[in-house]
This record gives structure tokens, C-alpha cells and sequence, in this order.
């Protein structure tokens, strides 16, 4: 159980991880969410569930500090320590005619799932991802074949529109697109972003969040949030939320919550040696 | 006499067109040039034209001739110097300083940005001292004509202490060249040719088979964020800056410290001071942030009570410390004095032994061996010591540490001490004597060695040992005209008190484990 079956840095940053745990790949519906912990004092980190298959589950994930480091040094044949899931809420997956799906770094991977559960409901799909440049692009040929209209943007410029999702979604909106609903997943400040710009055109807008979080079942509190100036928590009440009414500020705010102990991790975890360790003494201990 | 850009300047012998349009407050904009190396002429950004030369020159390595006339900002050249520039952007990871929403971005994600391997500016941690980034403000950049290019180079987190992404390199050379000429270590070099061209070890070997001395000063030099500490970025920028010398050996290295959330984040030899030729050691470089902001350090006086430590306040301990050393004759009481105490604490220490009559004072490891002779009851120490379970005429043991290292079992009294960046004072060293400043605030209720004493004394009415600051224990020091010695810890001496810094530092484990047959690890 939690063995890692196969593990790729699909572009630099992002890898693509299959996890064996029947139970999960049994339950997850599109949308929801897992609790990894790489090893018994590893902290927990959500990840979004992407595909699955008969026993096992895909996700993509961000490296980003010690835990996600610890992650990203696995081999393929390992286990993970802890894989709690499918927790949160599905997504909403109904009919609603014109449907805009925006994704940005693991996000381009998380609005897979929603792309085909939206596709098979009847749904004209427009997405939309964004990347810093060419080379951080991902998951296009699938995303491709699930999407009606599919646009790519960069910050560089380097592949399709010079810009972000928001950029391409201003121009589709003021070149007459209409949408009925839209979803987007991907850093907080480009869900912020997207949700501007729906927001005074009416399009009902789902935002992802991806708070800190602990246990993920609604015990700790970690990850609540202001939606619509009530307190919600994301792991029991979310991922998905109502673009329009999250307080973005607070989100961010709350997220650095841990920036001192998180750098301070960095001085005392040996673990990143982790190929030196093995190179020159063996098996590491971890 | 020269003329740069209409202005007349005087002519130096033997400087370059930059060194005197420097000195002389002219700005060419430059990404390889560093004040402490060599012209190297990499990145062709001082592009500069010399009147009555055909075609440009380098203004970093062109050697200034009387009557010149130069040019540094015509349209012409700064065409060129964009152009040039461009091709360097091309090859760098730099979408986040073309892009339209820069910042706005900066502002909302105004915490830090952590990134397993950085594709752009807001996850890199050089991000607030970067040259890249400064160049391209200067420059005004916000598109990219040459098709984006991103080399896929592995990142290399293969040694201790530092990671290496060479995607963002710009292949300046200002590592090479610090590695070869400043510090001789001929570690780094340029591996490879042509568009292949790499920053590397011979044979691209981990710098740890290498003679690397990690010494660090390719992170200080790196403009961008190609090198770094693993275990000093994400901080952003520092709250404070603050300079102080080395305690971990007689040296009397000078360093500069950052301080962020009340710690030390990051540590690198200070800049201005002029006998520090090469860099400071593995150790002071790498080794001490880890050190002191370990979890483990002694915060709380405690005292043993039914088999068990409790923690306590500083006048408890005190009248529990006063008492026991009143119960026993100064014959029976001794002292062990770390060769780490600043050279104000070995002197209050003194004074109060001198005071209490306590003449029993060890200050090396096989001065123990009179504790049998002498019937020893009550040790002092002020560092952590092998074998004390040994000596069975010992009744009590005052435990006054940073860390609860060798002994701190047999402890019915522990005083925890700041460590050297937690206060000031003075270090005798062989460069003489040294300021000592406080970088940080002592965890919790840990102290300065001599204000423990002070406290105790206080308990003990000892009158004279009653001192407000470090000032005052100077001025006294003066006055009784007291001599400190350099205390016998050499470069490679591998603790601190009495603990290994191995055993805080994992990746000095590693250099030292890895390198154990060499007759000096670094």
C-alpha cells in the first residue's frame, strides 16, 4: 500500500506521481483531493487526485520545500508513509453549456479530471493554461483531446499568447465568447486574478484552494478560509469554492503562515543529501 | 587626463576604462566585473566606444590610455548592450522580469516563494540581491526577441551544504576566478565548450571527492541564484546585518551575519576587513546558523529533583547554587573554564573564584585527573566533559552549557549559557584581541556566562561582582591590567564547548565521515 509505481519530472518542478492505494483510486471523484506524507515526521500536503485506474492514482506535484523535496527524492517501489484520501467535496459536474477551465502550474494537471467528467456531461469545454514559458507546459495532448477550444499562454511570450489565463479570457470574453460557468486551478494569485475577471460579466466561477491543511477531515482548522465573510474550511467544505466571495487577501495571508519554521527546516533536514548519502554509504536510514 | 561621456577625468596608470569611471562615479552597467577579482571581459555588457578605435571595447578589460575619449551611452551602444544583454535573458530563466504582471504579482506574493528548481524570479531566493534583475530594470526590459531557451541541466544537490542549478548560470566566470585567485583553490572551472560551456569540477565531480574547502565565496560572487546555501536562503530579505569575529577557533575571522525572525539566517566573511585574504572556513560559513538554531539548545535553569531536571527561574537557581556551593570548603569546589568563555566571562570567573577562595580551576581535559586526588565534591563546568562518571567522589555537577552535551546526565544543576552570537564582548585570537557583538537574542532564559556568575554571586553577597554591561567589566579588566592569553583551539578543532558540531550539522557529518582519511577535512 502507498507504494509509489511510477514517478517522472514531467517539466522542470512538476512531477507526475502514480500511487498504489485501492481505496482511493475505488472513491475519488473529480475534484477531490489526497493527504500524502512522504515519512513519519514529514508534514501532510494535499495534493489534487488527477487520474485513476483500476488500483492505483495520479497526481502532479509542485516541489516546493522540505516535504515535497522529500517526495520528489523517492524512487519508484517505495512507500509513502500516510496516504489519507479522497477527501474535500467533488467538484460541481453538471450541464451548464459553455464551460471556461483555467489551469496554471499543478493546476494544468487538477483541471484534467474536470475537463473529462465536464466533457461527458455535454459540455462545450474552452481551456485555457498558462505557464511561465514553453518549456513548463505539460499534459497538452490529453488536455487537447478533452477540450473544444484549447489556448496556451506564457509569461515570456515563448509559446502562444504573451501573458496569463486571465489575458487570453479578457480577449475571448471581448471578442463575444460567452460562458455559462467556469473553473480554475492553479496558484492563488492567478485563481484571484481569473476571478476578477469574471466576476463583472456574472460567469458563476469555482475556484480550488489550496490551503495549508493537516488532517483534512474539518478537525484542526488549518485551512479555513473566508468565503462570502463566513468561515469555511477548505479540506471539508472545499477544495471548490465561489470565486467571487473568497477573501484572497486573508488566503494569502494565512498561507505564509509557517514562512520562519519552513526556512528554518531547510538548515537542519539532512534529507536533500539524500543521493549523497546513497552514493557514498549506502542505503540512507530514512 | 580622459574624457567619458564629455566628462574629464583624471588618468590612472595602470586602471581599467571601468575601475576609473567608476572611481569617478560613471555607471557602465556589468554582470562578470567584481571588485575583488580580476578583468575577466564574460559578459560584454560594459560595452563602451573609444574615439579614434574602430569598433567596441570592453570597458573591464581595457586598459585606460591618456587623453582618451570614450563614449558609454549612445544609441548605438546601448542597441548593443540590449542586444547583448537579450541573448543573455534568452538563456536564463527570467519570464517573471518580462512579464506584464510583475508587479502586482510581487506585491500580493509579498512572502516567500519556495521552488524545488526555479523557472523564475518570485521562487528564487536570489531574487532580492539578483544582478540579472537589477540590469534588466535598468534596461527596461519587457520582451524577448530570441527564442527562449532552457538548458534541462540536472540540479546538482549532491554535496553538502549547497545546491547547484546551473540553468540560471550566465556563465560570468566570477566563481571560477574567486575559486582560483582569491581563495587557490582551482576547484571550479569552465568543463565543456562551445554552447555546452558549463561551471564545473574536473571530470564533474562532486566538489566533496574534490579538495573543495567550501569555503562558499562562489555563493557570494554568484549574481544570480545558480549557487546557494541550502540551509541559508528563502529569507528574502534580511531584518538585520551585523558584523562580529569567530569563536569556533583562534583565527579571529571577522563575519557578517543576516538576522531574520530573531536568528541567524545566513552567514558570509565580512567585506570590509582587509586581512581576511581568503574565505572563512566550512565551519563559521555553513556550519553556524545550523548550530545555534538547533532545536535541542539548553534554554531553562533546571535542577534535579526525585530523579528528574525541572526547570526553573534564575533567582530559584541562584539561592539553590549559592547554597550548595556554601555547604562544601573551596578545597572540595572546582572550576572548569571552557577555552570558548569571552575573554570578560574567563575574567569574572576568575574574580569570583578568587573571591569564593576556590583554587582548584581546570581549564584542559587531563587537569580532571585531580579531581580523585584532591576529593573533589562540587564541579563547575562551562562545557560538556567526557569521563566524568568516573570520578565517584563527585557529589554534585553544575552543568552550565549551550548544548546538553557529555555529562549533562550526571547534572543536578543546569545553567543554560548564550552561545557567542547571543553577546558581546571580547576574544583574544591571534589577531589580538577581537570584538565580540550580538547578533541575536539568547534563547529564552539562557544567559551570558559572566552574568551567571554575577547572579550567583549576588546570592553569595559577594560584593565587586556586580557589573551592568561588558564596558564595565573591561574598564575593571584595564585597570587590574589583566593579560588574556590565545586560547590553544585550533583551525580544525571540532567543537564547540563540549559539543560536536557534527552532531547539529548533518552535512558536516557528511564532510567529515566522507573525508576521514584525509589528514585535514577541508
Amino acid at each position: 500500500m502507498y507504494e509509489i509505481v511510477e514517478k517522472r519530472e514531467e517539466v522542470p518542478n512538476i512531477h507526475r506521481l502514480i500511487i498504489r492505494e485501492p481505496n482511493v483510486a475505488k472513491k475519488a471523484k473529480p475534484g477531490q483531493f489526497v493527504i500524502l506524507m512522504p515519512d513519519e515526521k514529514g508534514e501532510r500536503v494535499p495534493m489534487s487526485i488527477v487520474e485513476t485506474k483500476k488500483d492505483t492514482f495520479t497526481i502532479f506535484m509542485l516541489e516546493l520545500g522540505i516535504t515535497t523535496g522529500k517526495i520528489a527524492n523517492m524512487h519508484p517501489g517505495e512507500k509513502l508513509y500516510a496516504v489519507a484520501g479522497p477527501l474535500g467535496q467533488p467538484a460541481e459536474i453538471e450541464y451548464y453549456g459553455n464551460v471556461l477551465l483555467g489551469g496554471g502550474c499543478y493546476g494544468i494537471g487538477a483541471i484534467y479530471p474536470l475537463a473529462k467528467a465536464l466533457k461527458a456531461k455535454g459540455n462545450r469545454i474552452v481551456t485555457i493554461i498558462e505557464a511561465r514559458s514553453k518549456y513548463l507546459i505539460y499534459l497538452e495532448e490529453k488536455l487537447r483531446i478533452v477540450s473544444d477550444e484549447f489556448y496556451i499562454a506564457t509569461s515570456d511570450g515563448s509559446r502562444g499568447t504573451n501573458g496569463h489565463v486571465q489575458t487570453v479570457l479578457d480577449r475571448l470574453i471581448k471578442n463575444g465568447h460567452r460562458f455559462d460557468h467556469a473553473k480554475f486551478i492553479g496558484c492563488t494569485y492567478m485563481m484571484m486574478n481569473c476571478s476578477n475577471i469574471t466576476a463583472p460579466y456574472r460567469i458563476p466561477t469555482r475556484v480550488a484552494l489550496n490551503t495549508i491543511m493537516l488532517d483534512g477531515s474539518g478537525m484542526c482548522g488549518c485551512c479555513r478560509v473566508s468565503v462570502g465573510g463566513k468561515t469555511k474550511f477548505a479540506c471539508v467544505d472545499g477544495p471548490e469554492f465561489d470565486g467571487h466571495q473568497v477573501d484572497w487577501a486573508e488566503l494569502m495571508k494565512r498561507k505564509a503562515a509557517y514562512q520562519e519554521a519552513e526556512m528554518i527546516s531547510y538548515q537542519t533536514s539532512p534529507h536533500i543529501c539524500r543521493a549523497l548519502i546513497e552514493n557514498y554509504f549506502g542505503e540512507s536510514d530514512e | 587626463m580622459l574624457v567619458i561621456d564629455g566628462k574629464k577625468v583624471p588618468f590612472v596608470e595602470g586602471k581599467t576604462i571601468l575601475e576609473i569611471a567608476r572611481e569617478n562615479n560613471i555607471h557602465i552597467p556589468t554582470l562578470c566585473a567584481h571588485e575583488r577579482l580580476p578583468s575577466f571581459g564574460a559578459c560584454r555588457l560594459c560595452m563602451i566606444k573609444v574615439h579614434g578605435v574602430p569598433g567596441f571595447m570592453n570597458a573591464c578589460t581595457t586598459p585606460a590610455k591618456d587623453g582618451m575619449v570614450i563614449t558609454t551611452n549612445n544609441l548605438e551602444i546601448k542597441k548593443l548592450r540590449r542586444a547583448i544583454f537579450e541573448l543573455i535573458l534568452s538563456e536564463h530563466p527570467s519570464s517573471c522580469m518580462i512579464c506584464a504582471q510583475a508587479e502586482h504579482c510581487d506585491k500580493f506574493n509579498s512572502g516567500i516563494m519556495k521552488a524545488g528548481v526555479i523557472t523564475g524570479c518570485n521562487t528564487c531566493p536570489n531574487k532580492d540581491m539578483c544582478e540579472v534583475r537589477a540590469i534588466a530594470e535598468e534596461l527596461n526590459f519587457k520582451t524577448i526577441r530570441f527564442p527562449i531557451f532552457y538548458k534541462e541541466l540536472p540540479i546538482e544537490r549532491n554535496d553538502p551544504f549547497f545546491d547547484r542549478d546551473y540553468n540560471l548560470c550566465i556563465h560570468c566566470g566570477r566563481c571560477v576566478r574567486v575559486c582560483q585567485q582569491v581563495e587557490g583553490a582551482h576547484i571550479l572551472v569552465f568543463t565543456k565548450r562551445g554552447h555546452d560551456t558549463k561551471i564545473g569540477t574536473s571530470f564533474e565531480k562532486p566538489h566533496i571527492e574534490t579538495d573543495c574547502k567550501f569555503c562558499g565565496q562562489c555563493i557570494d560572487v554568484c549574481p544570480t541564484g545558480a549557487l546557494s546555501a541550502r540551509g541559508q536562503k528563502w529569507y528574502q530579505e534580511p531584518d538585520d546585518r551585523v558584523r562580529t569575529t569567530c569563536m569556533l577557533c583562534n583565527k579571529g575571522c571577522r563575519f557578517e551575519m543576516d538576522v531574520k525572525w530573531g536568528r541567524i539566517v545566513a552567514v558570509r566573511p565580512d567585506p570590509d576587513y582587509k586581512t581576511l585574504k581568503t574565505g572563512i572556513c566550512v565551519k563559521g560559513r555553513f556550519c553556524l546558523p545550523t548550530f545555534f538554531n538547533a532545536v535541542d539548545r539548553i534554554r531553562f535553569p533546571r535542577f534535579l529533583q526525585n530523579f528528574k531536571l525541572y526547570p526553573t527561574n534564575w533567582d530559584e537557581i541562584g539561592s539553590h547554587v549559592a547554597e550548595l556551593l556554601e555547604a562544601y570548603p573551596p578545597s572540595k569546589i572546582a572550576l572548569y573554564l571552557t577555552n570558548f568563555l569571552t575573554d570578560e566571562s574567563d575574567y569574572v570567573f576568575r574574580k569570583f573564584a578568587e573571591m569564593m577562595e576556590i583554587t582548584n580551576i581546570y581549564t584542559t581535559v587531563e587537569d580532571l585527573t585531580q579531581i580523585p586526588k584532591k576529593g573533589i565534591k562540587v564541579l563547575w563546568t562551562t562545557e560538556g566533559l567526557p569521563g566524568l562518571k568516573n570520578f565517584k567522589t563527585l557529589e554534585h555537577l553544575i552543568f552550565q552549557e549551550v548544548f546538553p552535551s557529555e555529562g549533562y546526565e550526571l547534572a543536578d544543576v543546569v545553567l543554560p549559557a548564550a552561545a557567542f552570537t547571543e553577546q558581546f564582548g571580547t576574544y583574544y585570537t591571534q589577531r589580538g584581541p577581537m570584538p565580540i557583538q550580538k547578533v541575536v537574542k539568547a534563547p529564552d532564559l539562557a544567559l551570558e556566562d559572566w552574568k551567571i556568575v554575577c547572579k550567583i554571586a549576588q546570592e553569595l553577597d559577594l560584593s565587586g561582582l556586580n557589573y551592568l554591561d561588558v564596558d564595565e567589566i573591561e574598564q575593571e579588566m584595564g585597570r587590574v591590567n589583566y593579560k588574556q592569553k590565545v586560547r590553544p583551539v585550533d583551525e580544525y578543532y571540532l567543537k564547540y564547548r563540549g559539543t560536536p558540531i557534527a552532531e547539529k550539522v548533518p552535512d558536516f557529518k557528511i564532510l567529515l565521515e566522507y573525508r576521514k582519511n584525509r589528514a585535514k577535512p577541508w
